[in-house]
């Protein structure tokens, strides 16, 4: 038997060319009988991470690699044989990268001097160096950059790629190849350059090729490959393919040998070293930090704080982890020092040491959080710690750390835009050149599934064709982008360790793995993320004492609150973290939480792990007393009391592991992490067949053993950590202590701080109209740059008028800095302000304090125009005759410019009309029983159609009253998908669900107001 | 002069070992094949109605320098080009 390795393979991370998935690849190379595989995407090595999970689980050696475009557009082959030579792929590649468009890579090839260490380099495609001086003729040429190559290389090194894809010309080449090779003492190698796993696949590769010229098939002749020979094929076909070149076919297996024994090896060694007071250790100055914080943060502390403590310490230490906790503790120090709010979240927040180091916002010991969650003696990676800061100053943060450490050891994680059914349908169609109604047709296909409509159109050969081809690239990674906050920091310089790329913004640079692949490789991330509470917190406080002279110290508050809780419980929460949207404020009314630990639970409960797992509705009965609270099996009660037999958080699953499996931590974190990830199926399947294997063991019965196991597999990775809940709990609590004492500073910095959370700015100033708060609109003569508190209403600033940037409001406040503003020509001519944005601040009503209706003020601003550098004059208005804007009209300007309007609720205007044609308020509803048929109308604030709901859509209706939550069917969907995407103003007739004091409507019938 | 038949003639050819062309009968006559000078082989068009063609530029013994494809779909023959 002829022995042969794919040692030039393409994944899908050769972007917009390769046509599979690494994993894909890897199951066709197991299926050929390959012992090994190498993935060389194109200056990259994105891949790499899911190529070599892929890999161990089936039994194949990953061989990593990479293909370069060198100067001159030649391709080049690197195959890594070692440590050594994987740095210096990770540097080739971002030297490649660097200072390079997006996307795009080109190595001068002065680099390779010196960086060829460890690395064996295959001579390439056609595209190669040699190969191409070769089709065009020039012997000379290709032999002296052989020449070249095999200088930098060495000889045993470097290898002549042969290739056979039935193209034109190569039935000279490959012999030219083979001669060239012979005169020069060099070893010849087969490969394929494999751009799929199968000859079928070929169609998505051309339409991935047509995509990335954004053109279509048809004008893309001479990008696509001629023909469908690209695929990974077995050794009997490349034995076919190359009778007369057995010894280098023979040579791939030999090379693989040779670079399938390399192994990733990250870990904390990659850190800079954190400088401690007298060259003191990592270890050393922790415990020292550590128990001087536990006398600060808990005086007189329990025996249990001091055991934990000193276990946490000697984990930490023993993990090699000191260091670690050290630079994080430095940054949080440093953001504290600043003002700058900031929490951890995650894992982080069950460790007690994270809490003395003010990393972690609760106290572990009292909210019973796990840290073996966060740090387990025999887990194999490192744990991430995620940390929250003020949004609107992380960039300080990171500006420290780049100070800290030095440019050249911090990158971004990645992350890795993916193709999803819109974008998919989108290029596949015009690389397909399909006519603009085909693409609807299936555009709706994708919307709603299959339906009568759409049914008609499946004989569509077309339509066939371009659903297949979506179905097949969705999911495909597209382009890189930057991770919202997650950082790598290295040691070394961190182009040696991990190939990086200059992202969009100027002066960051991104590493080519993403946060899972950053883990799997086991370097160890930092996440830095803005989080709009945090600045919206900084900002209420403020406000307050600015207003009252009052200083809060929300680390006080206690928790207890009876208030605070009662206006959860009756889901007055807009407004407030986590606990705003249309689901919990369906859940909170049932649930009423009356201590922190049930917001910990209100938060975790409204969860797609909870929701599909079919959790939530158990727990709420079981908490209502409606049914008992029953285990699966006796050996579950201990993990699931807390949550009365449901499963709720992802520290359940260690727990069920132990417990009802006998896994280790170590065991239960890995199935945890299976369990939540994407294409984790194989491993889950082990890891199932070992918990079955546990639970007997333990004398659980087969078909219970199997029911819980589907239960976790059900709840997923969709989830939350108690721990991650618990420091949200915090914030929830927080922000709903200052929406209920201090309402208005706390709504003034929620609009401020715009967009975060559930609701938009609109639905946020109709909920303070609805508390009672003025809100005033934007005034020239009174607003700030950005909303203020005013005679304890809401004054609106100008960051809310369109057009209105820093400039802008800074001419404005120094013309006004004069005097009031009395007039148009006036504020012109002291503002200067371009002709656009001052028409939006008339609109927004922002002059309206001149008692001069808008429409003359436009007029008025047309006359001026081109008149600013003109002496004040008076300006005839008297003869001017122009109606002014209706109230319908002023709000849906002031919509138009600001995104929100201080006048009536549009509906207020409508109701004398609603009344009459019986339509109901959503304040009326409660009036009404169940069951009970009834019309109601409103703006559509909120769309949702959660792929947890089984294709249910959710509409919320605004009034001046309130909300209503309106739950349309599959079918009444289908029927209405166009008016409810199309119309903002609707009635719905439905009949009226109740469950406690929680209102819905569940659509039957919808039309657009006006035609009801 | 060339002669191009761009559908291709139907032949009947008799492939050898390895799957190439060994002779093939034309207007009445057998040819042998002496000499494969070129292969290449096309897939395209898929998204309208797939061309999966094997080209062969050979030499025969009765003095014919061709092309023959088969369709790989169909795996039927054709002569498509005639050389002087």
């Amino acid at each position: 038997m002829v022995d042969y390795v794919e040692l030039h393979c393409h994944s899908n991370f050769s972007l917009l060319d390769g046509a599979n998935h690494p994993e894909e690849l890897v199951a066709g190379a197991a299926a050929l009988d390959m012992p090994a595989l190498a993935l060389t995407d194109h200056d990259a090595v994105y891949g790499v991470p899911r190529f070599i999970r892929a890999a161990r689980e089936q039994g194949i050696r990953p061989i990593l690699g990479a293909e370069m475009t060198l100067e001159g557009g030649y391709h080049l082959t690197l195959l890594v044989e070692n440590q050594a030579g994987w740095h210096n792929l990770c540097y080739l590649i971002s030297r490649a990268r660097y200072n390079r468009p997006k996307g795009q890579a080109l190595l001068p090839l002065k680099e390779l001097v010196g960086c060829a260490n460890g690395l064996v380099a295959l001579s390439g495609c056609r595209r190669g160096e040699i190969a191409t001086t070769l089709l065009e003729g020039r012997r000379d040429k290709a032999l002296a950059a052989a020449r070249r190559y095999r200088r930098l290389f060495g000889r045993d090194n470097f290898f002549i790629e042969l290739q056979r894809h039935f193209i034109p010309g190569e039935e000279q080449l490959v012999p030219r190849l083979a001669g060239l090779a012979n005169s020069l003492g060099l070893l010849c190698v087969t490969t394929n350059n494999v751009h799929y796993a199968t000859r079928d696949q070929h169609r998505l590769q051309d339409v991935l090729v047509a995509i990335r010229h954004r053109t279509s098939l048809d004008a893309a002749t001479h990008l696509r490959r001629p023909n469908s020979e690209f695929f990974l094929k077995s050794a009997a076909q490349m034995a076919a393919l190359f009778p007369d070149q057995p010894q280098a076919i023979a040579n791939s297996r030999w090379l693989a040998e040779r670079c399938g024994h390399f192994e990733l090896d990250y870990g904390l060694q990659d850190l800079p070293q954190f400088a401690t007071p007298g060259g003191m250790s990592s270890g050393s100055y922790l415990r020292r930090l550590s128990e001087e914080a536990l006398l600060e943060r808990l005086p007189d502390p329990p025996l249990r704080a001091r055991e934990q403590l000193a276990y946490e310490l000697d984990v930490i230490e023993q993990s090699g982890l000191s260091n670690y906790f050290l630079i994080i503790w430095d940054l949080v120090r440093f953001a504290l020092a600043q003002g700058i709010r900031c929490q951890g979240r995650g894992s982080a927040a069950s460790s007690l040491v994270a809490y003395l180091l003010h990393i972690g916002p609760v106290n572990p010991l009292a909210h019973g959080l796990v840290f073996e969650r966060f740090l387990a003696r025999e887990r194999s990676t490192v744990p991430d710690v995620d940390l929250d800061f003020d949004a609107n100053r992380r960039e300080e943060v990171i500006q420290y750390i780049y100070e800290q450490y030095g440019r050249e050891h911090l990158a971004m994680a990645c992350t890795l835009v993916t193709f999803q059914a819109r974008s998919a349908l989108r290029d596949v169609a015009k690389a397909l050149g399909l006519a603009p109604e085909i693409v609807a047709e299936a555009a709706q296909a994708l919307d709603s599934g299959p339906t009568p409509e759409t049914a008609a159109v499946t004989d569509n050969a077309s339509l066939h064709l371009l659903l297949d081809l979506c179905r097949q690239i969705e999911d495909f990674p597209r382009h890189l982008g930057i991770h919202s906050g997650g950082m790598v920091i290295t040691g070394a310089p961190i182009m040696s360790r991990v190939p990086t790329e200059p992202a969009a913004r100027p002066g960051r640079t991104v590493v080519q793995w993403d946060k899972d692949g950053l883990e799997y490789a086991g370097l160890i991330k930092l996440d830095v993320l803005g989080l709009g509470i945090l600045a919206a917190l900084t900002e209420s406080l403020a406000l307050i004492q600015e207003t009252t002279g009052q200083t809060i110290d929300l680390g006080q508050l206690t928790f207890d609150d009876p208030a605070v809780y009662a206006m959860i419980a009756r889901a007055d929460t807009v407004g407030v973290f986590q606990v705003e949207s249309e689901a919990q404020a369906q859940m909170l009314p049932r649930l009423k939480p009356h201590c922190f630990a049930d917001l910990v639970v209100a938060i975790s409960l409204i969860r797609p792990g909870p929701v599909q797992g079919n959790m939530v509705h158990p727990f709420m009965r079981r908490r209502l007393g409606l049914e008992a609270v029953t285990y699966l099996h006796p050996l579950l009660q201990p993990a699931l009391e807390e949550t009365l037999g449901v499963v709720l958080f992802q520290e359940q699953v260690l727990k069920i592991a132990r417990d009802f499996a006998g896994f280790s931590p170590g065991q239960g974190e890995g199935l945890r992490r299976a369990l939540g990830a994407k294409r984790a199926e194989a491993e889950i399947e082990r890891l199932r067949d070992s918990f079955l294997v546990g639970a007997q063991a333990q004398g659980a019965p087969a078909d219970v053993a199997g029911c819980v196991f589907e239960q976790l597999r059900a709840f997923g990775g969709f989830s939350f950590a108690k721990s991650h809940a618990t420091s949200f709990a915090v914030l929830v609590y927080q922000s709903a202590w200052l929406k209920h004492y201090h309402f208005v500073p706390y709504y003034v910095a929620l609009l401020n701080n715009q967009p975060m959370g559930y609701w938009n700015a609109a639905v946020l100033s109709n909920e303070a109209k609805r508390h009672g708060v003025r809100v005033m609109p934007v005034d020239i003569n009174h607003s700030q740059a950005r909303c203020t508190v005013e005679d304890e209403g809401i004054r609106l600033g100008f960051n809310y008028v369109k057009g209105m940037g820093e400039a802008q409001v800074d001419r404005l406040l120094a013309g006004r800095a004069e005097r009031p503003f009395t007039s148009l020509a006036d504020f012109g001519r002291r503002t200067r302000l371009g002709r656009t944005v001052v028409e939006n601040l008339i609109l927004a009503g922002a002059m309206d304090s001149w008692g001069v209706p808008r429409r003359h003020l436009l007029w008025e601003l047309g006359t001026l125009h081109g008149q600013a550098d003109e002496l004040a004059l008076a300006f005839p208005t008297g003869e001017l005759s122009l109606s002014p804007l209706s109230a319908a009209e002023a709000i849906l300007v002031e919509q138009e410019v600001m995104g929100l309007s201080t006048g009536d609720h549009l509906l207020a205007l409508h109701r004398p009309w609603l009344v009459e044609e019986g339509i109901l308020s959503s304040g009326q509803l409660a009036a009404y029983p169940a069951g009970q048929r009834v019309r109601v109308a409103g703006l559509v604030v909120v769309h949702q159609s959660p792929p947890t709901a089984k294709g249910h859509h959710f509409i919320t209706l605004e009034d001046e009253e309130g909300m209503t939550s309106v739950i349309v069917r599959p079918l009444v969907y289908s029927q209405y998908r166009r008016l409810l995407h199309s119309s903002r103003l609707l009635v719905v007739e439905g009949t009226l669900q109740k469950q406690d004091t929680v209102i819905s409507l569940l659509a039957r019938h919808i039309t657009a107001m006006g035609t009801a | 002069m060339t002669r191009l038949w761009p559908d291709g003639q139907p032949i009947a050819v008799i492939s050898n070992a390895g799957q190439e062309p060994g002779r093939f009968t034309w207007q009445g006559q057998t040819h042998q094949v002496v000499e494969i000078t070129k292969v290449w082989r096309v897939d395209m068009d898929w998204w309208r109605r797939r061309v999966w063609r094997a080209y062969y530029k050979l030499r025969t013994d009765t003095g014919l320098l061709v092309v023959l494809y088969q369709d790989l779909l169909t795996e039927e023959w054709h002569l498509q080009r005639l050389y002087d």
